[in-house]
């Protein structure tokens, strides 16, 4: 094919795989929106009814509303701990290049690699000695470190770019200390790879299911909207509609998320790549 | 009366030798410029001074008083840097008032200190803009401003004209030059391996090879008394024509300089002779280059437009009071 | 002279270590010594609520003599099979994204969905979708492509390359996203002169474009890797239970399993520590493997 002119083809081609991504989100508007009936009729058919009692069960049944905010809360929790500790720490790792730091650097970053699973059963049993368990400050806080080697990881690669060492040497010039090249340069400039921790951080931790499961499952006050949708689709008297309004009522807060920040979300990932 | 006084400095980085016995004695108020190839210590000697480089030994002074271990902010210098190091979430005021803000100045005193140096550097429209809104001249304007406001009693420049157009090189070098016009009492230093930018602003020229200073003068004294082979082909442009061999046994020494200008073309029986290899006309000057059977072709500068076509037999005479030797070292031999 | 005199800029910004405190020891807190504390009592009778002996490897013989840790190896062993696939199915359609395609930033945030959505949550959408009597099985059987219906979920041949497909699915978005910032980064014009030498597009991507982005592509595999081990747990507890039978268990929901549902503390620890020695291992030989390829390209080449 000839450069620079479109190609119907290729084109064709790429909407034929959106489609793999857009059909099961329409299936779930669908399926949360139909009745019962219409939905055994033809499965795989289009809706030819339109209900929102399915949502407004699910709603009430499961107690999305109170789940929501506990989701909420976690999220946010986890995204102030995370984004915080972070910047301090790569900030640390940015002035400080010695053997000991890089060691440092590398031994939290690797922790990205330590399975939940192995490290999340002692902090349970930790917790429930505790009784600390079922315990939303608690989760989000354990959340927030959950996401803390990555974290550091994308920032540290933002100062290595961003805080160039002519920066920091005009800053120590200009008569500022540690604390106050950080206060006054690094925390305002990484307002750009901050975005970038937030939407992810935010999305991982309304998203997870494992940690939620375990830190939270002993009371459903604090479900959160994940563990209330799955806990919900387990339950027998639970109809496929109700389901479907669960997952579809917890999917609501992430795709706003993904459409404010798309862009520091897609930047967030775009570091992981190591380039 | 001295104000910048290098003693006995010495700088390394692990086995690397970067300084080599460096003395120095700047005046109140002197231009100075460190030249030199690139890697020969010129920005290490300037880091030094900053305090951003420690000195491994030697010891530096600034107005009778040794600064070594001063703080690089409590120095009494102020920097531009290479790439200007602004910060980049910080408006222009915001850039400059920053370290009169760690100094702890009240807010009144550092708006007029701003606004002074703003006004100074016509700056004043840009103030609440973001260096990224500004262009390459006006960032390095507000490079130079951050450094005024601090008032500085030696003001330290590493190449900072390095990262602008060859139209705006020429601008900023005058924009400098005044500057320094408005600041007669401060010490200006400046680091460049542009030997032009050397000769037209210093009042005095250090030129550093390898970690050592090879010479200090003025521009003239360094283009017409080079103490080194070095420093005569460093200074100067086009470069310095220089022969060894048979070319420089006519002189009794082991090489032999002339510069362009200082050969004259004859019709025969030059104390060179050899052919045009080709010719570059700029206008007001011609340059020749021709091969007598030296190891590079020799450049001769004829005024006008002088018409040599490739090939064309030359013979060539220096003018004898302008011939520079050396010995094998590189050393002037007297005449 | 001191020995060692720390000058210059750094010691104006030196100190500050109260800013990495507290990264240190919440990781340490939260990742580090639990980590040491499951190593430790994977060689205890670990069990809840009642005093637990130490018993040295016993927890790693049983492992070891239990058929059902050694399927669930065999199932992670399978789902690498998938890898070629999940590193050149984005990476083809990133290639092609470069141009001559109609607004491809649209494209690549459709999909990039997956990946802010919750695994758990797709996992029940696509429970719905491929159940024996779900609306795909449906949708076959009305449009007389029956003979294509399968139990998806709930046979043993189906299931495993069905959670492959499923992996591609979540983590095709962000792969596209990766080589397409790779591929931004690469000069433009070994593309334009590829061409004028005659290139087709197969011929431009494989010899101009996957060997410009290699050291993408080599992490992006590594990426995949580990996420196979670490981050299955949504898509499996809510897909398929990890079922039939354990037909399609990870190691994660594994060991969450014999921890959460059946309470064997002591097993699930010595799980846990064989997952890290996984995790450690493959990366390793990956990147082996790595070395090896480039020593034998170099000497094919000399």
């Amino acid at each position: 094919m000839k450069a620079g002119s479109m190609s119907k083809f290729r084109t064709g081609i790429m909407a034929l795989i959106s489609l793999a991504f857009i059909l099961p989100l329409l299936f779930l508007i669908g399926t949360a929106i139909r009745t019962r009936q219409d939905y055994m009729m033809s499965p795989g058919g289009l809706p030819r009814s339109f209900t929102l009692d399915n949502i407004v069960g699910a709603w009430t049944q499961a107690g999305l509303g109170q789940a929501l905010v506990v989701s909420l809360i976690v999220a946010v929790i986890a995204c102030i701990v995370c984004a915080s500790t972070a910047l301090a720490g790569a900030f640390w790792f940015r002035i400080h290049q010695g053997r000991v730091a890089r060691g440092l650097n590398v031994l939290l970053v690797a922790s990205y690699a330590i399975p939940m699973v192995a490290w999340l059963i002692p902090v349970f049993v930790m917790l429930a000695n505790a009784r600390l368990l079922n315990n939303i400050v608690v989760a989000g806080i354990i959340a927030g470190v959950a996401s803390l080697p990555f974290a550091i990881y994308l920032i540290h690669t933002f100062f290595r770019q961003a805080l160039t060492t002519e920066l920091l040497e005009a800053a120590a010039l200009d008569g500022a200390r540690v604390l106050k090249v950080f206060w006054y340069i690094a925390v305002p400039m990484s307002r750009p790879a901050l975005a970038s921790v937030v939407a992810l951080v935010f999305v991982w931790t309304f998203g997870d299911l494992l940690m939620a499961a375990t830190l939270l499952q002993g009371n459903p006050q604090v479900y959160t909207l994940t563990l209330a949708a799955t806990t919900l689709s387990t339950r027998e008297e639970v109809n496929l509609q109700g389901q479907a309004a669960a997952a579809l009522v917890s999917l609501i807060p992430v795709l706003l998320v993904f459409m404010v920040a798309q862009r520091s979300l897609a930047a967030g990932f775009g570091a992981g790549s190591g380039k | 009366m001295s104000n910048l006084k290098i003693s006995k400095l010495h700088k390394h980085f692990g086995a690397v030798d970067v300084l080599k016995d460096i003395n120095l004695d700047i005046r109140t108020g002197e231009f100075v410029v460190f030249v030199g190839p690139s890697g020969c210590g010129k920005s290490t000697l300037l880091r030094c001074i900053s305090g951003l480089e420690a000195a491994s030994s030697g010891s530096i002074e600034i107005d009778g008083q040794v600064i070594d271990d001063v703080e690089p902010a409590q120095r009494g210098i102020a920097m531009v840097f290479q790439n200007y190091a602004l910060y980049p979430h910080m408006d222009v005021f915001g850039n400059m008032a920053f370290s009169l803000k760690m100094q702890g100045l009240a807010k009144d005193e550092i708006r007029r200190k701003v606004e002074a140096a703003a006004e100074k550097l016509q700056l004043t429209p840009y103030l609440d803009r973001l260096p990224a809104q500004l262009s390459g001249g006006q960032r390095q304007r507000v490079a130079i401003g951050r450094a005024i406001v601090r008032d500085p009693k030696v003001f330290l420049f590493d190449e900072p004209l390095s990262n602008l157009d060859a139209a705006l090189r020429v601008r900023m070098r005058m924009e400098i030059a005044q500057l320094k016009l408005q600041l007669p009492n401060t010490t200006m230093i400046y680091v460049t391996h542009d030997q032009v930018e050397a000769m037209t602003m210093a009042q005095r020229i250090v030129v550093l090879k390898d970690g050592k200073v090879e010479q200090v003068g003025t521009p003239l004294d360094l283009y017409e008394r080079p103490q080194s082979q070095f420093v005569a082909g460093f200074i100067g442009s086009p470069r310095m024509n220089f022969f060894t061999g048979r070319h420089a046994e006519t002189f009794k020494a082991h090489t032999v300089g002339v510069r362009a200008e200082h050969l004259d073309i004859v019709g025969a029986g030059g104390v060179w002779s050899g052919k045009v290899v080709y010719s570059e006309n700029l206008g007001a000057d011609t340059f020749i280059y021709a091969d007598i059977g030296a190891e590079a072709p020799v450049v001769v500068r004829q005024p006008g437009k002088s018409v040599f076509a490739a090939g064309a037999e030359i013979a060539l005479v220096p003018k004898a009071r302008e011939l520079h030797l050396f010995d094998e070292a590189g050393r002037p031999v007297p005449k | 002279m001191q020995a060692v005199k720390r000058r210059g800029w750094r010691r104006a910004l030196d100190g500050g270590l109260v800013l990495l405190v507290p990264a240190i020891v919440l990781e340490t807190l939260v990742l580090f010594l639990p980590l040491v504390h499951v190593a430790y009592r994977s060689l205890y009778d670990w069990q809840p609520g009642s005093v637990s002996t130490f018993i040295g490897f016993q927890n790693y013989q049983h492992l070891l003599a239990d058929p059902e840790f050694w399927q669930v190896i065999g199932n992670q062993l399978f789902y690498l099979l998938g890898l070629p696939l999940w590193v050149i199915a984005p990476l083809v359609v990133a290639f092609a994204l470069r141009e001559g395609v109609w607004r491809p930033g649209l494209f690549r945030s459709i999909y990039f969905l997956p990946a802010v959505m919750s695994p758990a949550i797709v996992g029940l959408v696509f429970r719905t979708l491929l159940a024996t009597d779900g609306p795909v099985n449906a949708a076959l059987e009305t449009s007389g492509l029956g003979f294509l219906a399968h139990p998806w979920l709930t046979d043993v041949t189906y299931v495993k390359p069905v959670v492959i497909f499923l992996v591609l699915w979540a983590s095709f978005g962000t792969g596209v996203l990766i080589f397409s910032a790779a591929f931004a980064a690469v000069p433009q014009n070994i593309f334009e002169a590829a061409r004028l030498d005659g290139a087709r597009f197969w011929s431009e991507f494989w010899h101009i474009a996957v060997p410009s982005v290699r050291g993408t592509v080599f992490l992006w595999a590594m990426f995949q890797l580990v996420c196979i081990f670490l981050f299955m747990f949504g898509w499996i507890y809510v897909l398929t239970g990890g079922g039939p039978g354990l037909s399609s268990a990870t190691m994660d929901f594994f060991i969450y399993q014999q921890f959460m549902r059946f309470g064997f503390y002591g097993t699930a620890a010595a799980q846990s520590i064989a997952l890290v020695g996984a995790i450690v291992l493959f990366p390793a030989l990956g990147y082996g493997a790595r070395a090896l390829i480039e020593t034998c390209v170099k000497r094919r080449r000399t």
